[in-house]
């Protein structure tokens, strides 16, 4: 196991921010926001992406968004996310740990080094991206709350403010919305915060100013603007599993081979793609994350 | 306004084109057309076949019989834009595996697909050729066909739209085909009983 996170670790590379930057502005000038040279040059930072996985534009990741607290269509999250202030913004982490805390933004990036991480995301409707995220690792965070022996999971909350999040103003889910991993999950190096696109600040439609990323996971367990994070005995109940359990798992890895009935799960469509594409087992990160699910059977446990 | 058939078939006419200008005018969604081309071509094919089934209630009340061609152009862009659904599905949509596994997997598509397969040969015998031909009450017979095809149409919306923009407007539709079935079963029984 340790070996594995290892050499997950090293293909992780941190980018300086100036080759970074370059990068980002080479890669938003070009036309239509994208170039085979850019690909190539951001591909060799994450080994993690193959050569198809091109980074899909700014554009479409920060106006194609599925963010139900703005609405459920997928252009309402930039339509309507502008009404959300995230300043001041503060997180508490509480639960069974020894040294539960509430930080604020400035607290988080003094105490977290950013880094970037280039991922496909897929979402459970069939379509898929690839995006430079920036944020820090999931499990360096968690630790320095000093988890007990005893929690076995981590449960993440969304903001609840109607008057802000006109989409919580219908019942279509039970607010606030709801996450969790197994602590295991959680801990795994790929496991990542992110506060940032393409080096530039998240915007609200995309979970600012804190959300979660798990790449080999369904899009939707990649929770949004964070607000309360909690250290459990017992599987959290989320939000997709309350709404409708015989569609939606706990644990929700990106598998093919389990379907939906409203969605492809054996195919998916690169946004800016015309025609699909197969989806990968742990949407291509089985290498690693694989180990985390010896023994289960994945189609009870979907 | 009296009406006439000239003025009818204009009126046809800027409801079927503005149809096709519509998306283009209203910030068409372009980060992922094949989603909007299919959203929006299964909801117009819907439209459509919901104003083609108001048109034969309408001859009845208006008495106005040439109104018979609005029904035949409403019908025939409902099967226009539930080809261009079946087309962009069939090129775009199922990959790397059949449409019978598709069916499996997501049974609404079938539901739509057997819609689909209803209207077929109504669109093939929308002219008068064919009237003549199979004789005024075989054709009338087949083209009772625009029943089940809504039904299926409206119940795989319904399905497919559950979770995300929610069963409303599937529930509309449906409603909508139902008042107008007992509206035709109701005229029609008061008719019979009148003949009677």
């Amino acid at each position: 196991m340790s070996s594995i996170i290892e050499v997950t670790m090293s293909d992780l590379k941190i980018t300086p921010k100036s080759i970074y930057l370059k990068r980002r502005s080479f890669i938003r000038n070009s036309f239509f926001g994208i170039s085979s040279l850019g690909f190539s040059k951001l591909a060799k930072f994450s080994s993690l992406v193959s050569e198809s996985d091109k980074p899909t534009s700014y554009e479409a990741i920060t106006s194609y968004n599925n963010f139900y607290e703005f609405g459920t269509s997928k252009s309402d999250p930039k339509k309507n996310a502008s009404r959300l202030s995230t300043n001041p913004w503060s997180i508490e982490v509480s639960g069974l740990c020894r040294s539960p805390k509430t930080l604020d933004m400035d607290d988080i990036f003094k105490l977290n080094k950013i880094e970037e991480r280039i991922y496909r995301l897929r979402c459970v409707e069939g379509w898929s991206m690839v995006i430079p995220w920036t944020g820090f690792s999931l499990r360096d965070f968690l630790l320095s709350f000093e988890p007990e022996e005893s929690a076995r999971y981590v449960k993440f909350e969304t903001l609840y403010r109607p008057e802000e999040m006109i989409g919580q103003t219908s019942k279509i889910l039970d607010w606030p919305y709801v996450e969790g991993l197994r602590l295991d999950e959680a801990m795994h190096p790929l496991s990542f915060l992110s506060t940032g696109i393409y080096g530039e600040s998240l915007l609200n439609q995309n979970g600012a100013p804190l959300r979660l990323v798990i790449p080999w996971k369904y899009g939707f367990k990649s929770i949004k603007s964070i607000v309360k994070i909690t250290f459990e005995r017992d599987m959290p109940l989320t939000s997709w599993v309350k709404s409708n359990p015989r569609e939606y798992g706990f644990y929700s890895n990106v598998n093919p081979e389990v379907n939906h009935p409203r969605w492809s799960q054996k195919t998916e469509r690169r946004i800016g793609e015309w025609l699909r594409r197969k989806t990968l087992m742990y949407n291509g990160y089985g290498e690693e994350v694989k180990d985390l699910y010896k023994n289960m059977d994945l189609k009870k446990w979907f | 306004m009296v009406l006439d058939k000239k003025k009818c078939l204009f009126f046809c006419w800027i409801i079927i084109v503005f149809s096709f200008i519509y998306p283009f005018l209203n910030n068409f969604y372009l980060i992922n057309p094949v989603e909007s081309i299919l959203h929006y071509s299964g909801q117009s094919s819907i439209r459509f076949l919901l104003l083609t089934l108001m048109i034969t209630p309408l001859i009845k009340f208006l008495k106005q019989p040439f109104l018979i061609f609005a029904r035949k152009m409403f019908g025939l862009t409902s099967f226009f834009y539930v080809l261009l659904h079946f087309l962009v599905y069939l090129f775009f949509e199922i990959e790397s595996f059949g449409i019978y596994e598709d069916f499996q997997a997501r049974p609404f598509i079938a539901y739509g697909f057997f819609a689909f397969f209803c209207l077929i040969p109504l669109a093939i015998t929308s002219n008068n050729k064919s009237i003549k031909k199979m004789g005024v009450n075989n054709w009338k017979n087949l083209h009772q066909l625009i029943y089940p095809a809504f039904a299926l149409s409206a119940f795989h919306y319904y399905l497919k739209s559950v979770s995300k923009e929610g069963p409303k407007l599937a529930l509309t539709y449906l409603f909508f085909g139902l008042f107008l079935l007992f509206f035709r079963a109701f005229k029609l029984s008061f008719r019979s009983r009148i003949d009677d």
